[in-house]
This record gives structure tokens, sequence and C-alpha cells, in this order.
């Protein structure tokens, strides 16, 4: 799916990046590190879309932390890291290495704070920009497997509708950071309504051409 | 109808097994579920209408201030991880003369809303303490397992390597005795044959014998038994090399210490 122009991609970027920049200062006095935001890259994909760039295998038995959103608009915020990147995350956070499969619960907790800073800074910028009142669940961290994935993506996002292909997106921000020099690469999706997702595109274009 | 549901919600606030502390915009608390009152020994009445800050002064240095006011701002829903924060709430668990344990928490921070505004906000304090006594000692004893599964891999492959030098000592053993058996019996023939040979290539009209070629091929023939001969009588070590049809046979070569000695001279 190519909805967006290379103008609104631009713009969806630029103002993301002012988003995510947000959370660099709070994630650095939490890991006692610096760390380093770069601009994100921004996709939009079908859900299909989506399924199929996880179906590479490099973020399966990654960890990826999810949290509901409902109200004014409803969906789910995901945050996913690759294999590598967690475990490379998790070594920075724990000053050890340590195998994803064996973090404690309150190892577990900190994987899940750093991930609820970045998809705070970027959900409570889309709010702002769309002048939206949303309320959140507590985010859940899940070790990524291929059910899993599914039910990610598809199960139902409100009401107990299914989220259909046809009316879902996955808006996409590939997001990179350095924390003292390592560089961590991290995804941030947004699983919304099409209409929405255009809805925010458009707005975030006015925002940065004005 | 309303003071049931205020019952039911009373029951379960102080049936999740969790601190619940509801504050409004000014952070003053307006719930104090019973858990909290237990762990703090302050009772619901003498809490609220109290800023936290009051009941918790550390909450202003500590950085739970400044995160209530985010949520506050932003209306995120924020978690607090244990391993980054310990005890935002300072609540004691035991106190000993020389120092104090406060309980290990978990701190959820979540935006109460009406129709449009954040009208206060919610503190989900949950009690990591024991579970991370509890993980502590289960990857100690999972250390302690893996440890000795080690050793007894160890153990175990040493065993195969003993296992594997005793076999091969029975079969240098059998080697030993069948070869210097075998070259005891065929050294005497084979040194009346050499010396038979001998005569006959070096009698006097020898230059005109005919036979003086086959007779200097046959001798370095039987040189080559002798070498192999004393291969036979210097084993060392049981070496095999493979033969027809996935069979092995002995490598006289690799086995003995003996070297062969024309290819050395």
């Amino acid at each position: 799916m190519n909805t967006i122009s290379e103008s609104q991609a631009d713009a969806i970027q630029e103002l993301s990046n002012m988003a995510i920049n947000r959370s660099a200062g709070q994630l650095a006095e939490l890991t006692g590190r610096p760390v380093q935001l770069m601009t994100p890259q921004v996709r939009l994909l079908s859900l299909r879309e989506f399924e199929h760039f996880l179906s590479d295998n490099l973020y399966y038995s990654a960890p990826c932390i999810n949290q509901n959103f409902y109200g004014s608009f409803a969906g789910r915020s995901l945050l996913l890291y690759p294999k590598a990147s967690a475990s490379q995350l998790v070594t920075l956070l724990l000053n050890e290495e340590k195998e994803l499969e064996t973090l404690s619960t309150m190892e577990t907790s900190a994987l899940v704070e750093v991930g609820n800073i970045l998809v705070n800074s970027f959900m409570g910028f889309v709010c702002e920009t769309l002048d939206l009142s949303v309320n959140f669940t507590v985010p859940q961290m899940h070790m990524l497997s291929p059910k899993s994935a599914r039910h990610i993506i598809y199960s139902d996002l409100e009401g107990g509708k299914s989220a259909t292909a046809e009316h879902t997106v996955a808006l996409m921000l590939d997001n990179e950071m350095t924390v003292e020099g390592t560089q961590i690469t991290g995804h941030i999706i947004l699983f919304i309504d099409t209409q929405t997702a255009l809805k925010l595109v458009e707005r975030m274009e006015e925002i940065w051409q004005s | 109808m309303a003071e049931l549901n205020h019952s039911v919600e009373q029951v379960l606030l102080d049936g999740l097994g969790l601190g619940v502390i509801s504050l409004d915009r000014e952070l003053r608390i307006t719930r104090w579920n019973e858990w909290i009152s237990l762990q703090m020994q302050i009772a619901s009445q003498d809490a609220l209408g109290h800023p936290l800050v009051e009941l918790f002064p550390s909450v202003a240095e500590n950085g739970l201030l400044q995160r209530l006011n985010q949520t506050l701002q932003h209306g995120m829903t924020q978690l607090l991880s244990p391993l980054f924060h310990h005890h935002l709430l300072p609540i004691a668990i035991s106190r000993k003369a020389d120092r104090t344990e406060y309980m290990i928490q978990s701190i959820k921070i979540l935006p109460i809303k009406d129709e449009h505004d954040i009208v206060g906000l919610l503190l989900l304090v949950e009690d990591y303490t024991e579970r991370t006594t509890f993980e502590k000692a289960l990857r100690k004893s999972n250390d302690e397992l893996t440890a000795e599964r080690l050793q007894l891999q160890t153990m175990h492959e040493d065993l195969k390597a003993a296992q594997r030098e005793v076999v091969e000592a029975e079969h240098l053993k059998a080697l030993v005795e069948t070869a210097g058996a075998t070259a005891h019996e065929i050294s005497q023939p084979l040194q009346a044959l050499q010396t038979s040979q001998e005569i006959l290539l070096y009698e006097p009209d020898a230059e005109t014998n005919p036979w003086r070629p086959a007779l200097t091929k046959s001798l370095q023939h039987i040189e080559s038994i002798v070498q192999i001969i004393r291969k036979m009588q210097s084993i060392q070590q049981y070496r095999t090399k493979p033969y027809l049809r996935g069979r092995n046979i002995v490598d006289f070569e690799s086995a003995s210490t003996e070297k062969n000695r024309s290819a050395d001279t």
C-alpha cells in the first residue's frame, strides 16, 4: 500500500522526529548513558504487507511491546525490535549479556518501560496533532511468534469488530537510536483504521507546510 | 444502586492484591486502598486529602513527581520498572539497626479522564520484592544446575575417552602379539631365502648369468619385506586405514616407530 506522497512522507518523518526526540532525555536519564535518536523512516503498510515484513524471521523470538488505545479513535500500538537489537538493548540496560528467553520479570519490565517511553512520545504527539483524546491500556510485553504476530495484527481492535485487511493499516516508523555508540533499531507501529491514518497524514502535512 | 456499586468498587480495590492510590490534579490523595493502608500503616481517612508529596517527600526528588506531571499533561499511561526505580514510594518492609529494607515496586500511572480532560491520576503499586527474591534464587539454582550439567558432561566425555583408551590398548595388545609372532615366523625363512639369492647373484660367473636382473629385483623385494617386518616388530599404536568394501586394515606405517629405511636413505 503506497497511499502517501513523498511530501506527506517527509512531513510525517520530520514531525515524528520531533516527537520521538522528546524521549531522548528521558531515556538517557533512565539508562545513565547518552541517547541519540535518528530521524525515523515512515511507511504506511497494509496488514498483509506488514505480516510479510515480519516473515523474514528477524523478529520472531524477539520481544515486542503492545498497548491498546481507545477513545476518539481506537487501535493498537506496537514496538518491535529485531532480535539482535533487542539483545543489544538488554545488554545495555542490564550491563551484562543475557539470553532474551531467560529474562526475569523485573528485567522484562525494564524493556517495557523503554518501549513505553518511545511509544508515548509518538502517541502523545499524534493525539496533540489530531486534537484527539484517547485512553491507553497498560503496556504488555510478548515474545513475538508467528501465532502471536497474527493475533496482534488481526485481533479485534474495537468493540468486538474484527480488524480487516481493508479497513486497517499499519503506520510504521523505523526508528534508530544510538546508546553510547551502540546502534539499536526498533519499529513503532500503529494499527489504525485507514480513514484515521489518512487524516493523520494530511494533518501532519498541513502542520509541516504551515 | 449507587451504594451497591460503590461497595463493589471498594471490594475490588481492596481485593486486588496491589496498592491503589488515586490523586486529583493537585496530586492530593482521593483513594487509598486497604493494601496501601496496611503497607504504610496509615489508615485511609488519615491519608485522604493530603498531597502525595506530604506522605512521601522523596517523590519530589526521585522522579515520580515528574512522571505524574507528565501523565497529567499528556494523558499517557506509564510503567515504571523496578529495575530502574527500585522503590519510588519508600515502603519499609524491614528495619534493622543499621539499615532499612524497602519494598521493590513496579508502578503504573494511568490518567483518569472525564469526557475531555484529565481530572486525576491512578497509581497502581505492585510488590516485586518476593518475586525478585524468588527469581534470584531460581536463577542461582539454575546456574548451579547448569554448572553441574557441564561437570557431568565433562565427566561423561572423560569416561568415553577412558573407554576408548581401554579398547585401543586391547587392540594394540592383540596387534603387537599377532604382528610380533608373524614377523618372527617369517623372518627365519626369509633370511634363508635372502642368503640363497645373494649366493646366486655373487657367484664367480655371475656377470654372465642371464637371471642376474631378475635376481637383483627379487633381492629388492626381499628387502621391502624385511622393512615391513621391522615395522611389525616396532608397533607402538593401534592405527588403521580404510581398505576395500568399507573395512579397515592396520596401517603399519603410522602404527610403528620404525620409518621406512629406504625412504630415509
